[in-house]
């Protein structure tokens, strides 16, 4: 605003506007590990933010007969008992605008980053009801994430909620990094919040999004864990909100909640301490609620509602493989299919370290593009059988040529499916390796030597055919012709690279 | 007994105290009152009266809070 026009507002203030009012007040009676207590505050609605006298903000979650409970939204108030607690008559809401992209806001909306302060934009509500079914339609377009077993196996559309589970140090986040580096030119708004995490792991994340080009498409929410519990409990909420505000736009969105448990143990922080009565493992009763009506904000809306998604992927972490916990039961309920990490694949150097037959999608295989459904079908066959067979094979020396055929090809199988995480794999590059490997091309290759073979595969196969690399990156379904060209592409680059087929089998 | 907190940016005179006290008694007349004054000095100017859980702020922030809110 200029100076002009607070002029101009000013001469039209009429005296009556500035009389003195009759407000609703609270007093202060207790203040301790971030929750306030007030006596009386009539008239006050649940989730409404309050001020105190200092100027911080509070969030009024409990009202009882005789008293307001309200979570404090800052971690250093100055607060006394009794101060004035002031309704504001607004529910929390932040400012978004579309210069959020590429910042690191905390749950209220300010920059964390050092930069400048966000461009007042739109108010996106903190709490909203999710869009209901007449708005939305069915999932029908691929989010490639770049990582090969999950977009052969696991496929996520735009507007699914796919849960990652697992263990500490199984590849977690590493996963969801993957799919965010890999949205890079495909109109993606990318959003990660991170929940109770060390600042030191996000700043390392920050970094690398940075290094990677990907800060330029993504806005991370911060409540790390030095921020009190009210922050991290709001900080899903607010990272939905940015996401709606594209969403709004028609855009595409992806959301990364890293991690659901720790949000939920902030919940059940805030919610012992309001003295609400505990449940099992001490959550409180609403702690299904809590996901599940930030997860079904997740969404593809229809063509009349501008056609935008938001893909959600949040996190959560079991302790020692244990996904019959509260939470884990919870979350994978309300998700459209989980993405399994298990330590002891990790550690047997399966990275990412996905469990194949644990893991699931449940919309996601019918936004699957159509060269990526025709290779993978048999993948998915050969992968089980190979699983059944490798239990058995165990106990017995001697199996038969066809068993013996079949460990072979399972084993070469399950070796292409490892991944450095900080490769990005094109729908060509999938394709190309995956009919590769069930159509039996690599059985004759060793097993430790996949991994070069893949390089110089890939390689030969973007400068000898071009043009089938550009008919497989529109994901188009894998004609005859195309299926000879791929046939060919192989037999020559055996010519070529004769070093990998030393042994006949 | 009701409590009548009365804050003010400066001490009040006795007269002062005696007309507002004497003001109040007339409004509530069937109730027994009882006054609690207090220094605040953040009020910049004026006055501000709290009964039960009510507020009447008559101080010159909350004028110019009021201000701030209506450009």
């Amino acid at each position: 605003m200029s100076k002009s026009d607070i002029f101009a507002n000013l001469g039209s203030i009429k005296d009556k506007d500035l009389s003195v009012e009759r407000i609703s007040v609270g007093k202060v009676i207790s203040y301790a590990d971030g929750i306030v207590f007030t006596d009386e505050l009539q008239d006050v609605q649940a989730g409404e933010l309050v001020t105190f006298d200092s100027g911080v903000f509070g969030l009024a979650l409990n009202l009882e007969k005789n008293r307001v409970g309200i979570i404090v939204l800052s971690g250093l108030a100055k607060i006394k008992t009794g101060d004035f607690v002031y309704r504001t008559g607004k529910i929390l809401s932040i400012n978004v605008s579309d210069e959020i992209v590429g910042r690191v806001i905390d749950p209220l909306g300010q920059a964390e980053d050092g930069k400048s302060a966000i461009a007042v934009g739109k108010e996106m509500f903190l709490e909203k009801i999710a869009p209901g079914v007449i708005d939305r339609e069915g999932v029908n377009q691929p989010l490639q994430t770049g990582v090969k077993a999950v977009d052969a196996l696991i496929p996520i559309g735009r507007g699914q909620r796919e849960l990652i589970i697992g263990d500490r140090n199984t590849g977690k986040s590493s996963i969801a990094l993957a799919s965010i580096l890999n949205q890079k030119g495909q109109d993606v708004i990318c959003i990660y919040v991170a929940i109770g995490q060390k600042k030191s792991t996000l700043a390392q994340f920050i970094q690398t999004l940075e290094d990677k080009g990907a800060m330029s498409y993504t806005t991370v929410v911060s409540a790390s864990a030095s921020e009190p519990a009210s922050l991290q409990f709001l900080a899903p909420y607010s990272g939905q909100a940015v996401a709606e505000y594209f969403l709004e736009q028609g855009k595409d969105v992806l959301i990364v909640f890293d991690d659901l448990s720790k949000h939920a143990q902030a919940y059940r922080e805030i919610s012992l301490l309001l003295k609400r009565p505990s449940g099992r493992e001490a959550y409180p009763g609403d702690v299904f609620y809590l996901h599940s009506r930030l997860l079904e904000r997740a969404c593809k809306l229809n063509k009349e509602n501008g056609g935008g998604s938001i893909t959600a992927l949040p996190i959560i972490e079991t302790q020692a493989n244990d996904v019959s916990a509260y939470i884990p039961t919870n979350v994978i309920s309300i998700t459209d299919g989980q993405i399994y990490l298990e330590t002891d694949l990790f550690n047997s150097g399966m990275r990412p370290a996905i469990n194949i037959g644990l893991s699931v999608s449940r919309v996601g295989s019918a936004a699957q593009l159509k060269a990526m459904k025709q290779v993978s079908g048999s993948l998915k066959l050969d992968l089980a059988q190979f699983r059944e067979l490798a239990a058995f094979a165990q106990f017995s020396s001697d199996l038969d040529s066809a068993t013996k055929k079949l460990l072979e090809r399972g084993k070469r199988v399950s070796e292409i499916l490892k991944q450095p995480w900080d490769l990005q794999m094109s729908v060509a590059d999938q394709v190309l390796m995956i009919f590769a490997a069930v159509n039996g091309y690599l059985d004759e290759v060793e097993v430790t030597d996949l991994a070069d073979w893949e390089i110089d595969y890939l390689n030969f196969a973007k400068s000898s055919n071009p043009k089938l690399v550009a008919y497989l990156l529109t994901g188009a379904k894998i004609e005859g012709t195309q299926e000879e060209a791929l046939e060919k592409l192989i037999k020559d680059f055996k010519k070529a690279h004769p070093r990998f087929y030393k042994k006949e089998v | 007994m009701l409590q009548i907190n009365i804050a003010s940016s400066i001490p009040l005179s006795d007269s002062q105290k005696k007309k507002l006290e004497g003001s109040l008694q007339k409004k509530y007349q069937k109730e027994e009152l009882q006054f609690n004054y207090q220094i605040k000095e953040e009020l910049i100017a004026g006055l501000s009266l709290s009964v039960g859980g009510k507020l009447y702020d008559a101080s010159l922030r909350a004028r110019l809070s009021q201000l701030a809110s209506k450009i």
